[in-house]
């Protein structure tokens, strides 16, 4: 379990990190969103030591120290492989920097370049692969000493939907493991597919801290998606709709200005009819993100 | 300590394999055996013209045989000894089998000795035939002259010249100056070049580390003093593996060549070179490039951009610069109160100290106080340089070279 208490941080005259507190549970996973400059890169290297901090930051109830360095997995958010080496050097490299010998690591690299469908051989040199394919051997890096604590800075850069459901996949397992792990990532759909809990970072400072979908439940499910004969300006007659927006045919998505006012819709537009959709939803994590940081929402 | 062996053999092995590694190591020794071949193509003519080795290129005819048979006797590789009348003589040049014939010719008084050749005779034989005639000629003249054996030995007097040099050479030059001035422009030379490839291998390698950001994967394996020095000891070891690779083509070169001429003749000057370059002056080179190379990591741990990694090293290029043409420019005054305190200065005594050991002129205690400087140096500079490297590393300021230097001592 990672605990992270009071952590504050200022460079020179800039306020990065204040009063961050939250929890990683081990076997789960905590997704940090934040806009760009929110303090997730700072927090990461606060947990790392790379900065001094004021705070406490507890790996199993101590300070992380030289020991712990095994037992952690790192993904910087830029591309950090050694260019000239081949693969196999390189995973081998970081591998035994975490205490790993050869002999161990170097039987499961074949099977860790099939996981993750990587187009090049061990001996092919790092420089030779394509962008999406380095950042799948940063990712085997980071996952292959079987770390318990995991810290993914923008894990998904660089990969397509396909190669993003693989990481995904081992992602899962690594939390099945027991691993405690900890990402920031841009993308809310990913972090929304990952996230047991959710710390949202702005200016520095926690504004959302919990589980994902108490999160948004939280917010209330005043997005409703419905298909109906109706047309838009029938429905923007009804009470408690906010604005109604097409989706396409027939299929509208009506923001409600209260969670309650659902019932009294679907019995107004559906009743004992038939109908292929009606589903009242919390926001998204993309809408309560831009919410939060302060933009506006349709 | 595990770990610091990985990193000490990653960073070995992947930098004895460089471009930059090779060339700078095994370059230096083919251009020396491009030199040294014609050298010895050319000391290998010049012992067989001097007709040390070959077949005689000169023959002797006489119309007396006894001269020719004396000298013959006396000096018995300088003439082909099957030619002993003209006709077979003349053949002989006329089908190139030798360069040329001396015929000697007594008429009771006058003893006389002409050449005839294709090429010019033999020096060495020329003086052999010289000497020759000129005993011949003695006693034909104190036969003529009727002189008793004592006044003929009288006649023969000759004047003594005497030399004594200081030297325990016995050769006629201070052979021990020049091998001193030729040590210390090889050490010195050595060390600027060496200094100057390892300064830029290392922050390069440190700066294309820290354009790449892998920095921040290895910062959460290991520490930063740890990684350190790590990397310094593994360029301090490629440092002797160049070293070692002079010495051992040097020895090899040596043995291969122990019959040549030119190695004998100068055995004693070759001796005196190689004394003065191995031992304290070797240390030197060694720490000296050390404590530079460790000057060189902090500077590529200062780049900004991974494109600017070729340019890292050049303030510490530029220090080695100016360390190494003031010691040109001081080498004739080594006793100067200038050259002893610059003996005694970290990153100037590397330069300075061994001038002052090859040329004799300092003590063992001075030698001893300076290394213990130069070492207590290093030793310091890679233990703050260690804590702080992670700072260095990790900063990315913008700004000028010191300000950058200033940010990544306070990084926190």
């Amino acid at each position: 379990m990672l605990e992270i208490k009071n952590l504050h941080k200022v460079f020179e005259n800039v306020t990065a990190l204040s009063n961050v507190n939250f929890i990683a549970q081990a076997g789960h996973i905590t997704g940090l969103i934040g806009q760009n400059g929110a303090g997730k890169s700072t927090t990461f290297h606060s947990i790392l030591n790379f900065i001094n901090y004021d705070g406490d930051i507890k790996w199993n109830g101590h300070q992380i120290t030289e020991n712990d360095f095994n037992d952690i997995g790192y993904l910087p958010e830029e591309r950090s492989l050694m260019i000239n080496l081949t693969i196999e050097q390189q995973i081998i490299y970081l591998a035994r920097l975490k205490n790993k010998t050869v002999a161990e690591i170097k039987p499961k690299i074949d099977d860790w370049l099939n996981r993750f469908e990587v187009k090049g051989t061990k001996k092919s040199k790092i420089k030779s692969l394509s962008k999406g394919n380095q950042q799948k051997i940063q990712l085997i890096c980071t996952l292959i000493h079987e770390p318990k604590l995991i810290i993914l800075d923008e894990p998904f850069s660089g990969l397509d939907p396909v190669n993003a459901d693989l990481l995904k996949r081992e992602i899962f397992l690594a939390k099945d493991n027991g691993a405690t792990i900890i990402f920031s990532s841009h993308n809310m759909q990913n972090v929304q597919e990952l996230c047991d809990r959710l710390v949202m970072l702005n200016n520095g400072n926690v504004v959302l801290n919990g589980d994902t979908q108490e999160i948004r439940d939280s917010f209330g499910k005043t997005k409703l998606y419905i298909s109906t004969d109706k047309t838009r300006e029938e429905l923007l007659w009804l009470d408690h709709i906010k604005s109604v927006q097409t989706r396409f045919k027939n299929h509208y998505l009506i923001q409600l200005d209260n969670e309650s006012a659902g019932k009294e819709i679907f019995e107004k537009l559906v009743g004992n009819q038939y109908t292929d959709q009606f589903s009242q939803e919390p926001p998204t994590l993309d809408e309560i993100f831009k919410m939060k940081a302060g933009e506006h929402i349709e | 300590m595990n770990k610091l062996w990985v990193i000490i053999s990653e960073t070995y092995k992947s930098q004895i394999k460089s471009i930059t590694f090779l060339l700078s190591a095994f370059l230096p020794l083919v251009l020396a055996l491009l030199v040294m071949i014609p050298i010895t193509m050319m000391s290998n003519s010049s012992s067989s013209s001097s007709g040390e080795d070959n077949e005689p290129s000169t023959a002797l005819i006489s119309n007396q045989t006894q001269i020719r048979n004396n000298f013959v006797k006396e000096y018995p590789k300088d003439m082909d000894h099957k030619i002993n009348n003209e006709k077979q003589a003349k053949n002989a040049v006329k089908n190139g089998d030798i360069d040329g014939y001396v015929s000697l010719n007594n008429n009771g008084k006058q003893i006389t000795a002409t050449y005839h050749g294709n090429d010019d005779m033999d020096s060495d034989v020329k003086n052999h035939v010289i000497n020759y005639i000129h005993t011949v000629q003695n006693k034909l003249n104190a036969d003529n002259a009727s002189l008793n054996v004592k006044q003929a030995k009288i006649m023969n007097n000759q004047p003594i010249f005497k030399s004594t040099v200081s030297s325990k050479s016995n050769h006629g030059y201070d052979e021990n100056k020049d091998a001193k001035h030729l040590s210390i422009t090889i050490c010195i030379f050595a060390m600027y070049f060496i200094l100057i490839i390892y300064s830029s291998i290392t922050a390069q390698a440190i700066a294309n580390e820290k354009g790449s950001k892998i920095i921040e994967v290895i910062f959460s394996s290991t520490t930063a003093m740890k990684y350190f020095i790590g990397k310094i000891t593994a360029i301090a070891a490629l440092i002797l593996t160049q070293i070692g690779i002079y010495i051992i083509s040097g020895i090899v070169v040596y043995e291969l060549n122990a019959g040549n001429p030119l190695i004998k003749e100068n055995q004693h000057f070759i001796n005196l070179v190689i004394n003065n370059l191995l031992g304290i002056p070797l240390l030197y080179t060694i720490l000296g490039i050390i404590l530079y190379v460790i000057l060189s990591a902090v500077c590529g741990a200062l780049v900004v951009k991974a494109s600017d990694a070729n340019k890292a090293a050049q303030p510490v290029v530029l220090v080695s610069i100016v360390a190494f043409l003031l010691s040109n420019a001081f080498q004739q005054f080594p006793n100067s109160l200038f050259y002893k305190i610059c003996s005694y200065v970290p990153l100037l005594s590397n330069y300075f100290m061994p001038t002052r050991i090859i040329n004799g002129n300092v003590g063992i205690s001075e030698v001893c106080i300076s290394i213990i400087i130069l070492v207590v140096t290093i030793v310091s500079i890679s233990w703050f340089i260690g804590r702080s490297y992670k700072g260095l590393m990790l900063q990315n300021s913008n700004n000028s070279f010191l300000i950058r230097l200033r940010d990544g001592f306070r990084y926190r």
